[in-house]
């Protein structure tokens, strides 16, 4: 290998457009897991603990009133006809109908995944430019001062749970200030519902309606801020650590060595230590999609979060499903996009 | 050139403080090569990083002196320290590859480091990283340019690194273990090439060592150092022929008679030439 490399000390031979091939290669596992996802799902609501049919017609239900609802439900059928019946409604993009609300599962999510993604999204944002900020700082302070002051900032985000941090904003913001709306939704009562424009704030954005843009901006501060601020926290640990140990290395020494300014020398220990970073951004995304429910409860965000975890009391079955697929969906999107990202990043990722 | 007086750097740990060098004192005097030897642990590498301010933040420099064309290298102001690096003061990096960038192609890294003290056209650097490749003998300087660092074999990567230190024509290089990290095959190579640029270029050269047998054949002067105190300097004759300190005889004594001991300039002619 050493004598190949000597021999010919330049650029590897290059395949026919390794990318794409990796990327396919990639996209051809995705059927693979959405079998697995969809499998999974679909038996994941024989553990979950309760019966729908008690959910629904209360404790004092007959048996003969159990075994009618159950039957119009199709729960008295064998459980390998309900599991062929649903991948074949699923193939067709069919989750099946709420049992509560008889509402499609899939004109549930049309409502409630896009308020949840720009939650997420504004959430994420914010907390990855607050958490760089602090893990820089400490970072590039290594032991000394500003370091001390950005962990103890760090350690009290991490130790406050965000839906805490979302009722201390809501007394102090709106009660006490005064400064922030209601914790109603995403827009004040007089603006009727907002559910019929999904992506509330990109499409005002986009189509230059400044005054729903600034209702929805304001209604979104207080929850964006409730957990940009806790996962700034996760934010900033990676960084701190991340950029703490690319700033001690050689390449770092090397780079000041030659006299490169500092900003150029951070930006070296910044390109050395993304990829972890990045990485961190895809896992909180998927995790945060179910994961804000509480956050989302509490400023009645009608997120998607919301809805599962009504869904999972009721032991509404086609609402847990339809959530654990479009999750599921949802984070297997990211986290291949995620591969081309640091594949993009890194020439050392080789494409096999 | 450079003349170090009295450097005293201390750690700050857990154990509380540590004093890594203490009063060392030596001299480069201008076109001359000065070699640090001494084993691991013996401060040779913090002597160097506290002369260029590289300690790390837990470590500073408590006393002394490094003055380096009439400025005190250890008072100047970070601004103007950063001026002097790479482009007064050369380094040469124990490791290339962690030395080098690694998701940066060579060329960014010298256009970066041509930047961090001259404006150049992208043009006229590109001839000029081509040139200077050529130079530290990198064949097909064309691709390593457009390569990155991984790309390349352990030689060609120093010879990068070198490229990299001399691109400003720094009047004083400072080489830390520059073939530690090497096959054994190419370390010569790459001393030889080290010693040939210094010596076109008319410049002095700092090098640091545990292995005595590069500094008999490199270097005019030699430092030795241990546990952070300089035990005895002078000229390569002088010192390898005649120790004065115990140490500096049981280092001498722990090489293996080599086929340096026929051919080492600092033991031959240069006692002769600088008598």
């Amino acid at each position: 290998m050493t004598t190949a490399r000597a021999a010919q000390p330049a650029v590897k031979q290059k395949q026919r457009r390794p990318m794409l091939r990796y990327i396919l290669k990639r996209i051809a596992i995705v059927p693979i897991s959405v079998f697995v996802l969809g499998s999974v799902s679909f038996f994941l609501t024989f553990l979950i603990p309760g019966d729908p049919a008690i959910t629904i017609l209360g404790d004092f239900a007959t048996k003969e009133q159990i075994a009618h609802v159950n039957a119009q439900l199709g729960l008295d059928k064998p459980v390998l006809e309900r599991y062929v019946s649903y991948w074949t409604n699923l193939l067709q993009g069919d989750l099946g109908t709420s049992f509560f609300t008889n509402e499609p599962v899939l004109s549930d999510l049309g409502k409630f995944l896009p308020n949840t993604i720009e939650l997420v999204f504004f959430s994420l944002l914010f907390a990855l430019a607050l958490g760089m900020t602090i893990g820089v700082i400490g970072a590039y302070f290594a032991r000394r001062l500003p370091d001390r002051i950005m962990s103890g900032i760090t350690s009290v985000l991490q130790s406050v749970p965000d839906f805490f941090l979302a009722l201390v904003g809501i007394y102090v913001f709106f009660f006490l200030l005064g400064w922030a709306p209601a914790p109603i939704g995403r827009l004040p009562i007089t603006a009727g519902s907002a559910d019929e424009r999904p992506f509330l704030i990109f499409s005002s954005l986009f189509t230059g309606d400044w005054e729903t843009l600034g209702m929805a901006v304001s209604h979104a501060a207080l929850p964006v801020l409730a957990l940009g601020l806790v996962y700034a926290s996760y934010f900033a640990k990676t960084a701190r650590g991340s950029m703490g140990t690319a700033l001690t290395t050689p390449q770092v020494e090397f780079a000041r060595a030659c006299g490169l300014r500092e900003r150029t020398v951070v930006y070296y220990a910044f390109a050395a230590s993304r990829t972890t970073v990045i990485t961190y951004v895809a896992i909180l995304f998927g995790s945060l999609l179910g994961g804000a429910a509480i956050v989302e409860r509490v400023f009645n965000w009608r997120g998607m979060g919301q809805w599962a975890l009504d869904g999972v009391l009721k032991v509404d079955v086609p609402i847990i499903q339809g959530f654990v697929i479009t999750a599921g969906l949802l984070t297997l999107t990211l986290f291949l996009l995620l591969d081309i990202v640091v594949l993009l990043l890194d020439p050392r990722v080789s494409y096999e | 050139m450079l003349r170090v007086q009295g450097l005293t750097s201390q750690f700050r740990g857990r154990a509380g403080v540590v004093r890594a060098i203490d009063d060392v004192s030596f001299e480069v005097p201008a076109g001359e090569a000065v070699g640090i030897v001494g084993e691991t642990g013996s401060g040779k590498s913090v002597t160097i990083r506290s002369i260029l301010g590289l300690l790390p933040s837990y470590g500073r420099v408590v006393a002394g002196s490094a003055e380096f064309e009439g400025e005190d290298l250890i008072k100047l102001s970070r601004t103007r320290l950063r001026e002097i690096r790479g482009a007064r003061i050369g380094f040469v990096a124990q490791n290339p590859f962690g030395a080098l960038n690694p998701v940066l192609s060579i060329e960014k890294q010298f256009r970066n480091v041509m930047r961090a003290h001259r404006r150049m056209s992208r043009a006229e650097l590109h001839d000029l990283a081509i040139e200077r490749l050529a130079a530290v003998q990198v064949r097909g300087p064309e691709r390593v340019l457009r390569g990155y660092a991984h790309e390349l074999s352990g030689g060609m990567a120093q010879r990068v690194v070198i490229a990299l230190a001399m691109l400003h024509d720094p009047p004083l290089v400072i080489a830390d273990e520059p073939t530690t990290a090497l096959d054994v095959t190419v370390q010569r190579q790459i001393l030889d090439l080290i010693d040939s640029q210094v010596k076109q270029g008319g410049r002095s050269l700092l090098l640091v060592t545990h292995d005595l047998g590069v500094v008999a054949q490199y270097c005019h002067r030699v430092v030795v150092m241990k546990s952070g105190r300089v035990v005895e300097t002078g000229l390569v004759a002088d010192v390898f022929t005649n120790p004065t300190h115990e140490y500096t005889k049981q280092l001498l004594d722990a090489v293996p008679p080599a086929p340096w001991a026929q051919e080492a300039p600092g033991l031959t002619e240069q006692a002769v030439t600088s008598r």
